[in-house]
């Protein structure tokens, strides 16, 4: 990262996962207020635009597009002031201008941010093990067997997948124990 | 109208409600749309209820499942839905605001104000 001030764009690669959203949030929020403007979003990449310091509260929700009432929940953001400038496979990136001393939230409680872990874990888990089932197969089968070295290539690729699915699914599993524990009695 | 049975099983599921889903739910009382909601549960807790729109969301989803309220229609460009509360809903509002006025009685008492 370069602090050139005479700068107008910044181009981040930076590795965020589902659990640690809000991190992500934090730090989008700590580039506006030194001047960087978040103007689009790709996994993994985030692309700045230089503009005055500024207070403004980023959130990340995941919401599945497939889902019946997707309008719904667009236009529920929309006209409560949440500006959505970017999505990708779920998730979406609203941000606001606070209007007073108060931190706008899209969730009030944590048993219904919980809901928001659970589709998480529900749906976009799911969806990425279904999406690389196929690609699996095909390099597998694009890998002779009688190639040992790719095979186990092969082999620890498929197996660092595999555990780092498992490892998503137990982290995703604890925030959303952490936040329903509170309500138990 | 709902028998007896359905009725308990309806009390079980849909009770103790949450203070924001009590408070949309009263709210459809008369149809409004999301955003008319919102107004509505800040105007009457006086800002103290402020509903995010994924509260909002997850709880008309939750409320819908239940059959509290339901769609009534579409309206605007961008198709913003009309909901309203149901007969079921009525007998849970009902059901809620006795619970609270028990509360409220038994503490009062208890605590001699």
């Amino acid at each position: 990262m370069k602090n050139d001030t005479n700068q107008k764009t910044k181009t981040v690669f930076k590795a965020i996962f589902a659990w640690e959203d809000e991190k992500e949030e934090k730090w989008l929020e700590e580039m506006a207020a030194n001047g960087w403007r978040l103007e689009k979003v790709y996994p993994y990449v985030y692309k700045f635009r230089r503009s005055e310091p500024e207070t403004i509260v980023y959130r990340l929700d995941y919401m599945s597009s497939m889902e019946k009432n997707y309008q719904e929940y667009l236009n529920l953001f929309k006209d409560a002031g949440w500006e959505l400038l970017a999505s990708y496979a779920g998730w979406h990136y609203f941000r606001i201008k606070p209007q007073n001393d108060q931190v706008p939230e899209i969730y009030n409680s944590d048993r219904a941010k919980a809901q928001k872990y659970r589709r998480v874990l529900f749906i976009a888990i799911p969806l990425f093990m279904i999406t690389l089932n196929p690609a699996i197969q095909l390099i597998d089968r694009t890998v002779h067997a009688e190639h040992l070295l790719l095979r186990i290539l092969f082999d620890v690729f498929f197996w660092i997948v595999i555990l780092f699915g498992i490892y998503a699914v137990i982290r995703i599993w604890l925030k959303i124990r952490k936040l329903e524990s509170k309500h138990l009695e | 109208m709902l028998d007896e049975k359905k009725r308990a099983e309806l009390i079980k599921k849909a009770t103790p409600m949450t203070e924001a889903s009590f408070y949309i739910l009263i709210s459809l009382k008369v149809p409004l749309h999301g955003y008319g909601v919102m107004q509505k549960v800040e105007e009457l807790s006086r800002a103290r209820v402020q509903l995010g729109p994924g509260t909002l969301y997850g709880a008309l989803s939750n409320l819908q499942t239940l059959g509290l309220i339901e769609s009534v229609g579409e309206s605007g460009n961008e198709r913003r839905k009309l909901y309203c509360m149901t007969e079921a809903g009525r007998m849970i509002a009902e059901h809620e605001i006795k619970r609270f006025e028990e509360l409220a009685r038994h503490g009062r008492l208890l605590m001699g104000i």
